[in-house]
């Protein structure tokens, strides 16, 4: 566009502005997508529109050996990947490096925090407002009483603004109790739900198994779909066919 | 000349030397409790490997299980190759420590014997005997073990041979008596495959000699395309050749210290010397080293050991340094060392790299070392971990990575 048209833009749209008010009329701008954070399985990630949701909290529920770390392992790969920094607030004491090699995570980028909960929660707040971390993992598998889920949803609901403005994806690895409704669950944007389903047998010889996360609670649509994600033991994993 | 070294009972020996067990036979076991490896006065009584504790226990009541411990293993196994390279350079180590293939685990014939191959050159009878008499003595008066041997003109005969040897005679198959010395022994001491065994089993063939006098071109129809091979091997006729072995690089630093030093200081102070040293000697070199090992020895006459694998490859002293003093604070030290022993191996000639303007880490670890600053700053460095991988191949899951408190600087 010349200069003369664009001359001539500005005063048509001052007009505007000054018969119509301010916001008659805008410019306008390129759509800005969610900033996201892979999975790792790509099934997953088409059902989350590329992945959890950065800047925000992801609540991943199931029983243990259900594929709950595992899916936290891969999106630790995923943060290394574009050079994110990673926290993983280990209050089980259960972290398993031979397990997050295997998935490829890089030991040495990451901070593994183990302490008492209080201490943790803490620490979680000041975590995801330094705005420095990328990933933010909290592994809080035991079953917490009322009084510690109480105290987690508070230091979340305060770091919330903070998270929102951040490029910091908060993930919380929770374990599936159907009688109660998780105090944490209201300041999630995304929950899913992991839940074993099969053994994959081959050869006579169980190679892996089959998980089905469903979508819990997702603010971008797509709640109760299910992704199934295949775990092989042996070589890499694999996702079946959605 | 082809000789093949037979040392049956070295896993056992190695751990026996670890431990006092008032000279009862040895049997290594696997967590899963089956045999893995046994001592000689064992074996003769008819403990195999792949067979239950139970089984063994009633073969060799006397006997005492310990775990297996592969790392030992494999160490002594590659000292007894480098030993050997006084007479040859032609040495091929075949049985390794066994380890259990992922899928499908199968018991191997003999996993608990080292074997090598050892390519003596052109001798004559009387010579080669010599010179298996020598190598046999060296191995006992530099190892303290006893070893089997048989000479012939190609590998296959040579192991075979060994089967009839004693530490005090080795066997010897003479030049053109190979197939006449084969044709007795059992078909089984070829590899065959499980239909090729049932198929000979079916035929009547159960000797090496009966499957020689095949016809090629029946062996060939009959067993499919790897048989040839092994028809070959029956009659004789083995021309594969013992491969060099190449040695690889290494550096030694040894200290023997005035007296028991318990003193942290003094012992870092010695692991800069040492650090500094290794530096010279790899830059003299050009190389660098991406593995460090540690051998202290103490005053009550135990030994102890620890390694690192670097991230990259270094050839730094005072990270050298650095590595030795953490190794050290990773073992328990109840009482003074009276001897150092460094070892860098896995040299390896420097990568030219592209150096940045202002080099620093990546955005993220940089910024994670900030973070891990200002949290440290606040509360305090115990809550904080890094995971260093020790022995990664390691069969106990908390030998292979070490916890340790994240290091701000």
């Amino acid at each position: 566009m010349n200069a003369s048209k664009q001359q001539d833009l500005q005063t048509v749209i001052a007009a505007i502005h000054k018969k119509w008010g301010a916001n008659a009329i805008k410019k306008g701008s390129v759509n800005q997508t969610p900033d996201r954070l892979s999975t790792g399985f790509s099934g997953l990630d088409t059902l989350l529109s590329g992945g959890i949701i950065r800047g925000g909290l992801t609540e991943i529920v199931g029983k243990p050996t259900s594929g709950m770390t595992t899916l936290a392992l891969k999106l630790i790969t995923s943060a290394q990947e574009v050079k994110d920094g990673v926290v993983y607030l280990d209050l089980a004491s259960a972290f398993d490096p031979d397990s997050a090699t295997y998935y490829g995570v890089n030991l040495a980028e990451m901070i593994l925090v183990r302490d008492g909960f209080e201490n943790v929660a803490e620490l979680l707040y000041d975590i995801v407002v330094s705005g420095i971390a990328g990933l933010v993992v909290f592994n809080s598998l035991p079953l917490l009483s009322s009084e510690q889920q109480t105290l987690l949803a508070h230091v979340i609901n305060r770091a919330i603004p903070t998270l929102t403005q951040s490029r910091c994806a908060l993930v919380l690895l929770s374990l599936a109790v159907p009688a109660r409704r998780s105090f944490i669950s209201q300041y999630a944007d995304l929950r899913l739900h992991t839940a074993f389903e099969r053994w994959l047998i081959e050869d006579g010889q169980v190679q892996g198994y089959q998980t089905v996360v469903t979508v819990l609670k997702y603010k971008g649509g797509n709640e109760g779909r299910k992704a199934p994600l295949r775990i092989m033991f042996d070589d890499k994993m694999a996702e079946a066919d959605t | 000349m082809i000789a093949c070294l037979l040392i049956p009972d070295l896993v056992a020996h190695i751990q026996h030397q670890d431990s006092d067990h008032d000279g009862k036979p040895i049997i290594l076991t696997t967590i899963a409790g089956k045999v893995q490896a046994a001592s000689f006065a064992a074996v003769q009584v008819g403990v195999r490997a792949g067979m239950g504790k139970n089984q063994a226990q009633t073969l060799c009541p006397n006997a005492v299980f310990l775990p297996l411990q592969d790392k030992p293993y494999i160490e002594a196994t590659e000292a007894i190759g480098d030993a050997l390279l006084d007479f040859t350079n032609k040495i091929e180590i075949i049985s390794g420590f066994w380890k259990p293939p992922k899928k499908k685990p199968t018991t191997p014939a003999y996993p608990s014997g080292a074997i090598y191959y050892l390519d003596l050159g052109k001798l004559k009878q009387a010579e080669a005997l010599t010179l298996a008499e020598q190598l046999q003595q060296e191995l006992m008066t530099q190892f303290g073990i006893t070893a089997c041997m048989g000479l012939a003109s190609s590998k296959f005969t040579a192991a075979a041979a060994v089967r009839f040897a004693t530490p005090d005679a080795p066997k010897l198959i003479r030049l053109g008596f190979e197939r006449q010395f084969l044709s007795r022994l059992p078909v089984s001491l070829l590899s065959l495959n499980k239909d090729m065994s049932r198929r000979l089993y079916l035929l009547g063939i159960h000797t090496l000699g009966a499957f020689a006098r095949l016809p090629k071109d029946v062996v060939l129809n009959q067993f499919g395309k790897d048989a040839p091979f092994l028809h070959q091997l029956a009659q004789g006729k083995d021309t594969r050749a013992v491969a060099v072995r190449v040695v690889k690089p290494q550096e030694s630093i040894h200290k023997l210290l005035d007296g028991p030093v318990e003193d942290q200081t003094v012992l870092d102070a010695l692991f800069q010397m040492i650090g500094c040293e290794a530096a010279e000697r790899l830059n003299s070199r050009n190389m660098t080293t991406q593995k460090l090992g540690l051998q202290l020895v103490l005053d009550n006459g135990k030994t102890i050991k620890a390694e690192r694998v670097l991230r990259e490859a270094t050839s730094n002293a005072k990270l050298i340094s650095r590595t030795l003093m953490r190794l050290i604070t990773s073992v328990e030290l109840s009482v003074g060392v009276v001897e150092v022993l460094v070892t860098v191996s896995e040299l390896t000639t420097p990568v030219m790299q592209q150096l940045d303007l202002f080099g620093t880490p990546s955005l993220g670890q940089n910024r994670l070392s900030d973070l891990l600053e200002n949290l440290t700053a606040r509360f305090g460095d115990e809550s904080f971990y890094q995971v260093i991988p020790l022995e990664t191949d390691h069969w106990l899951p908390e030998r292979r990575y070490a916890f340790e408190k994240a290091d701000v600087a």
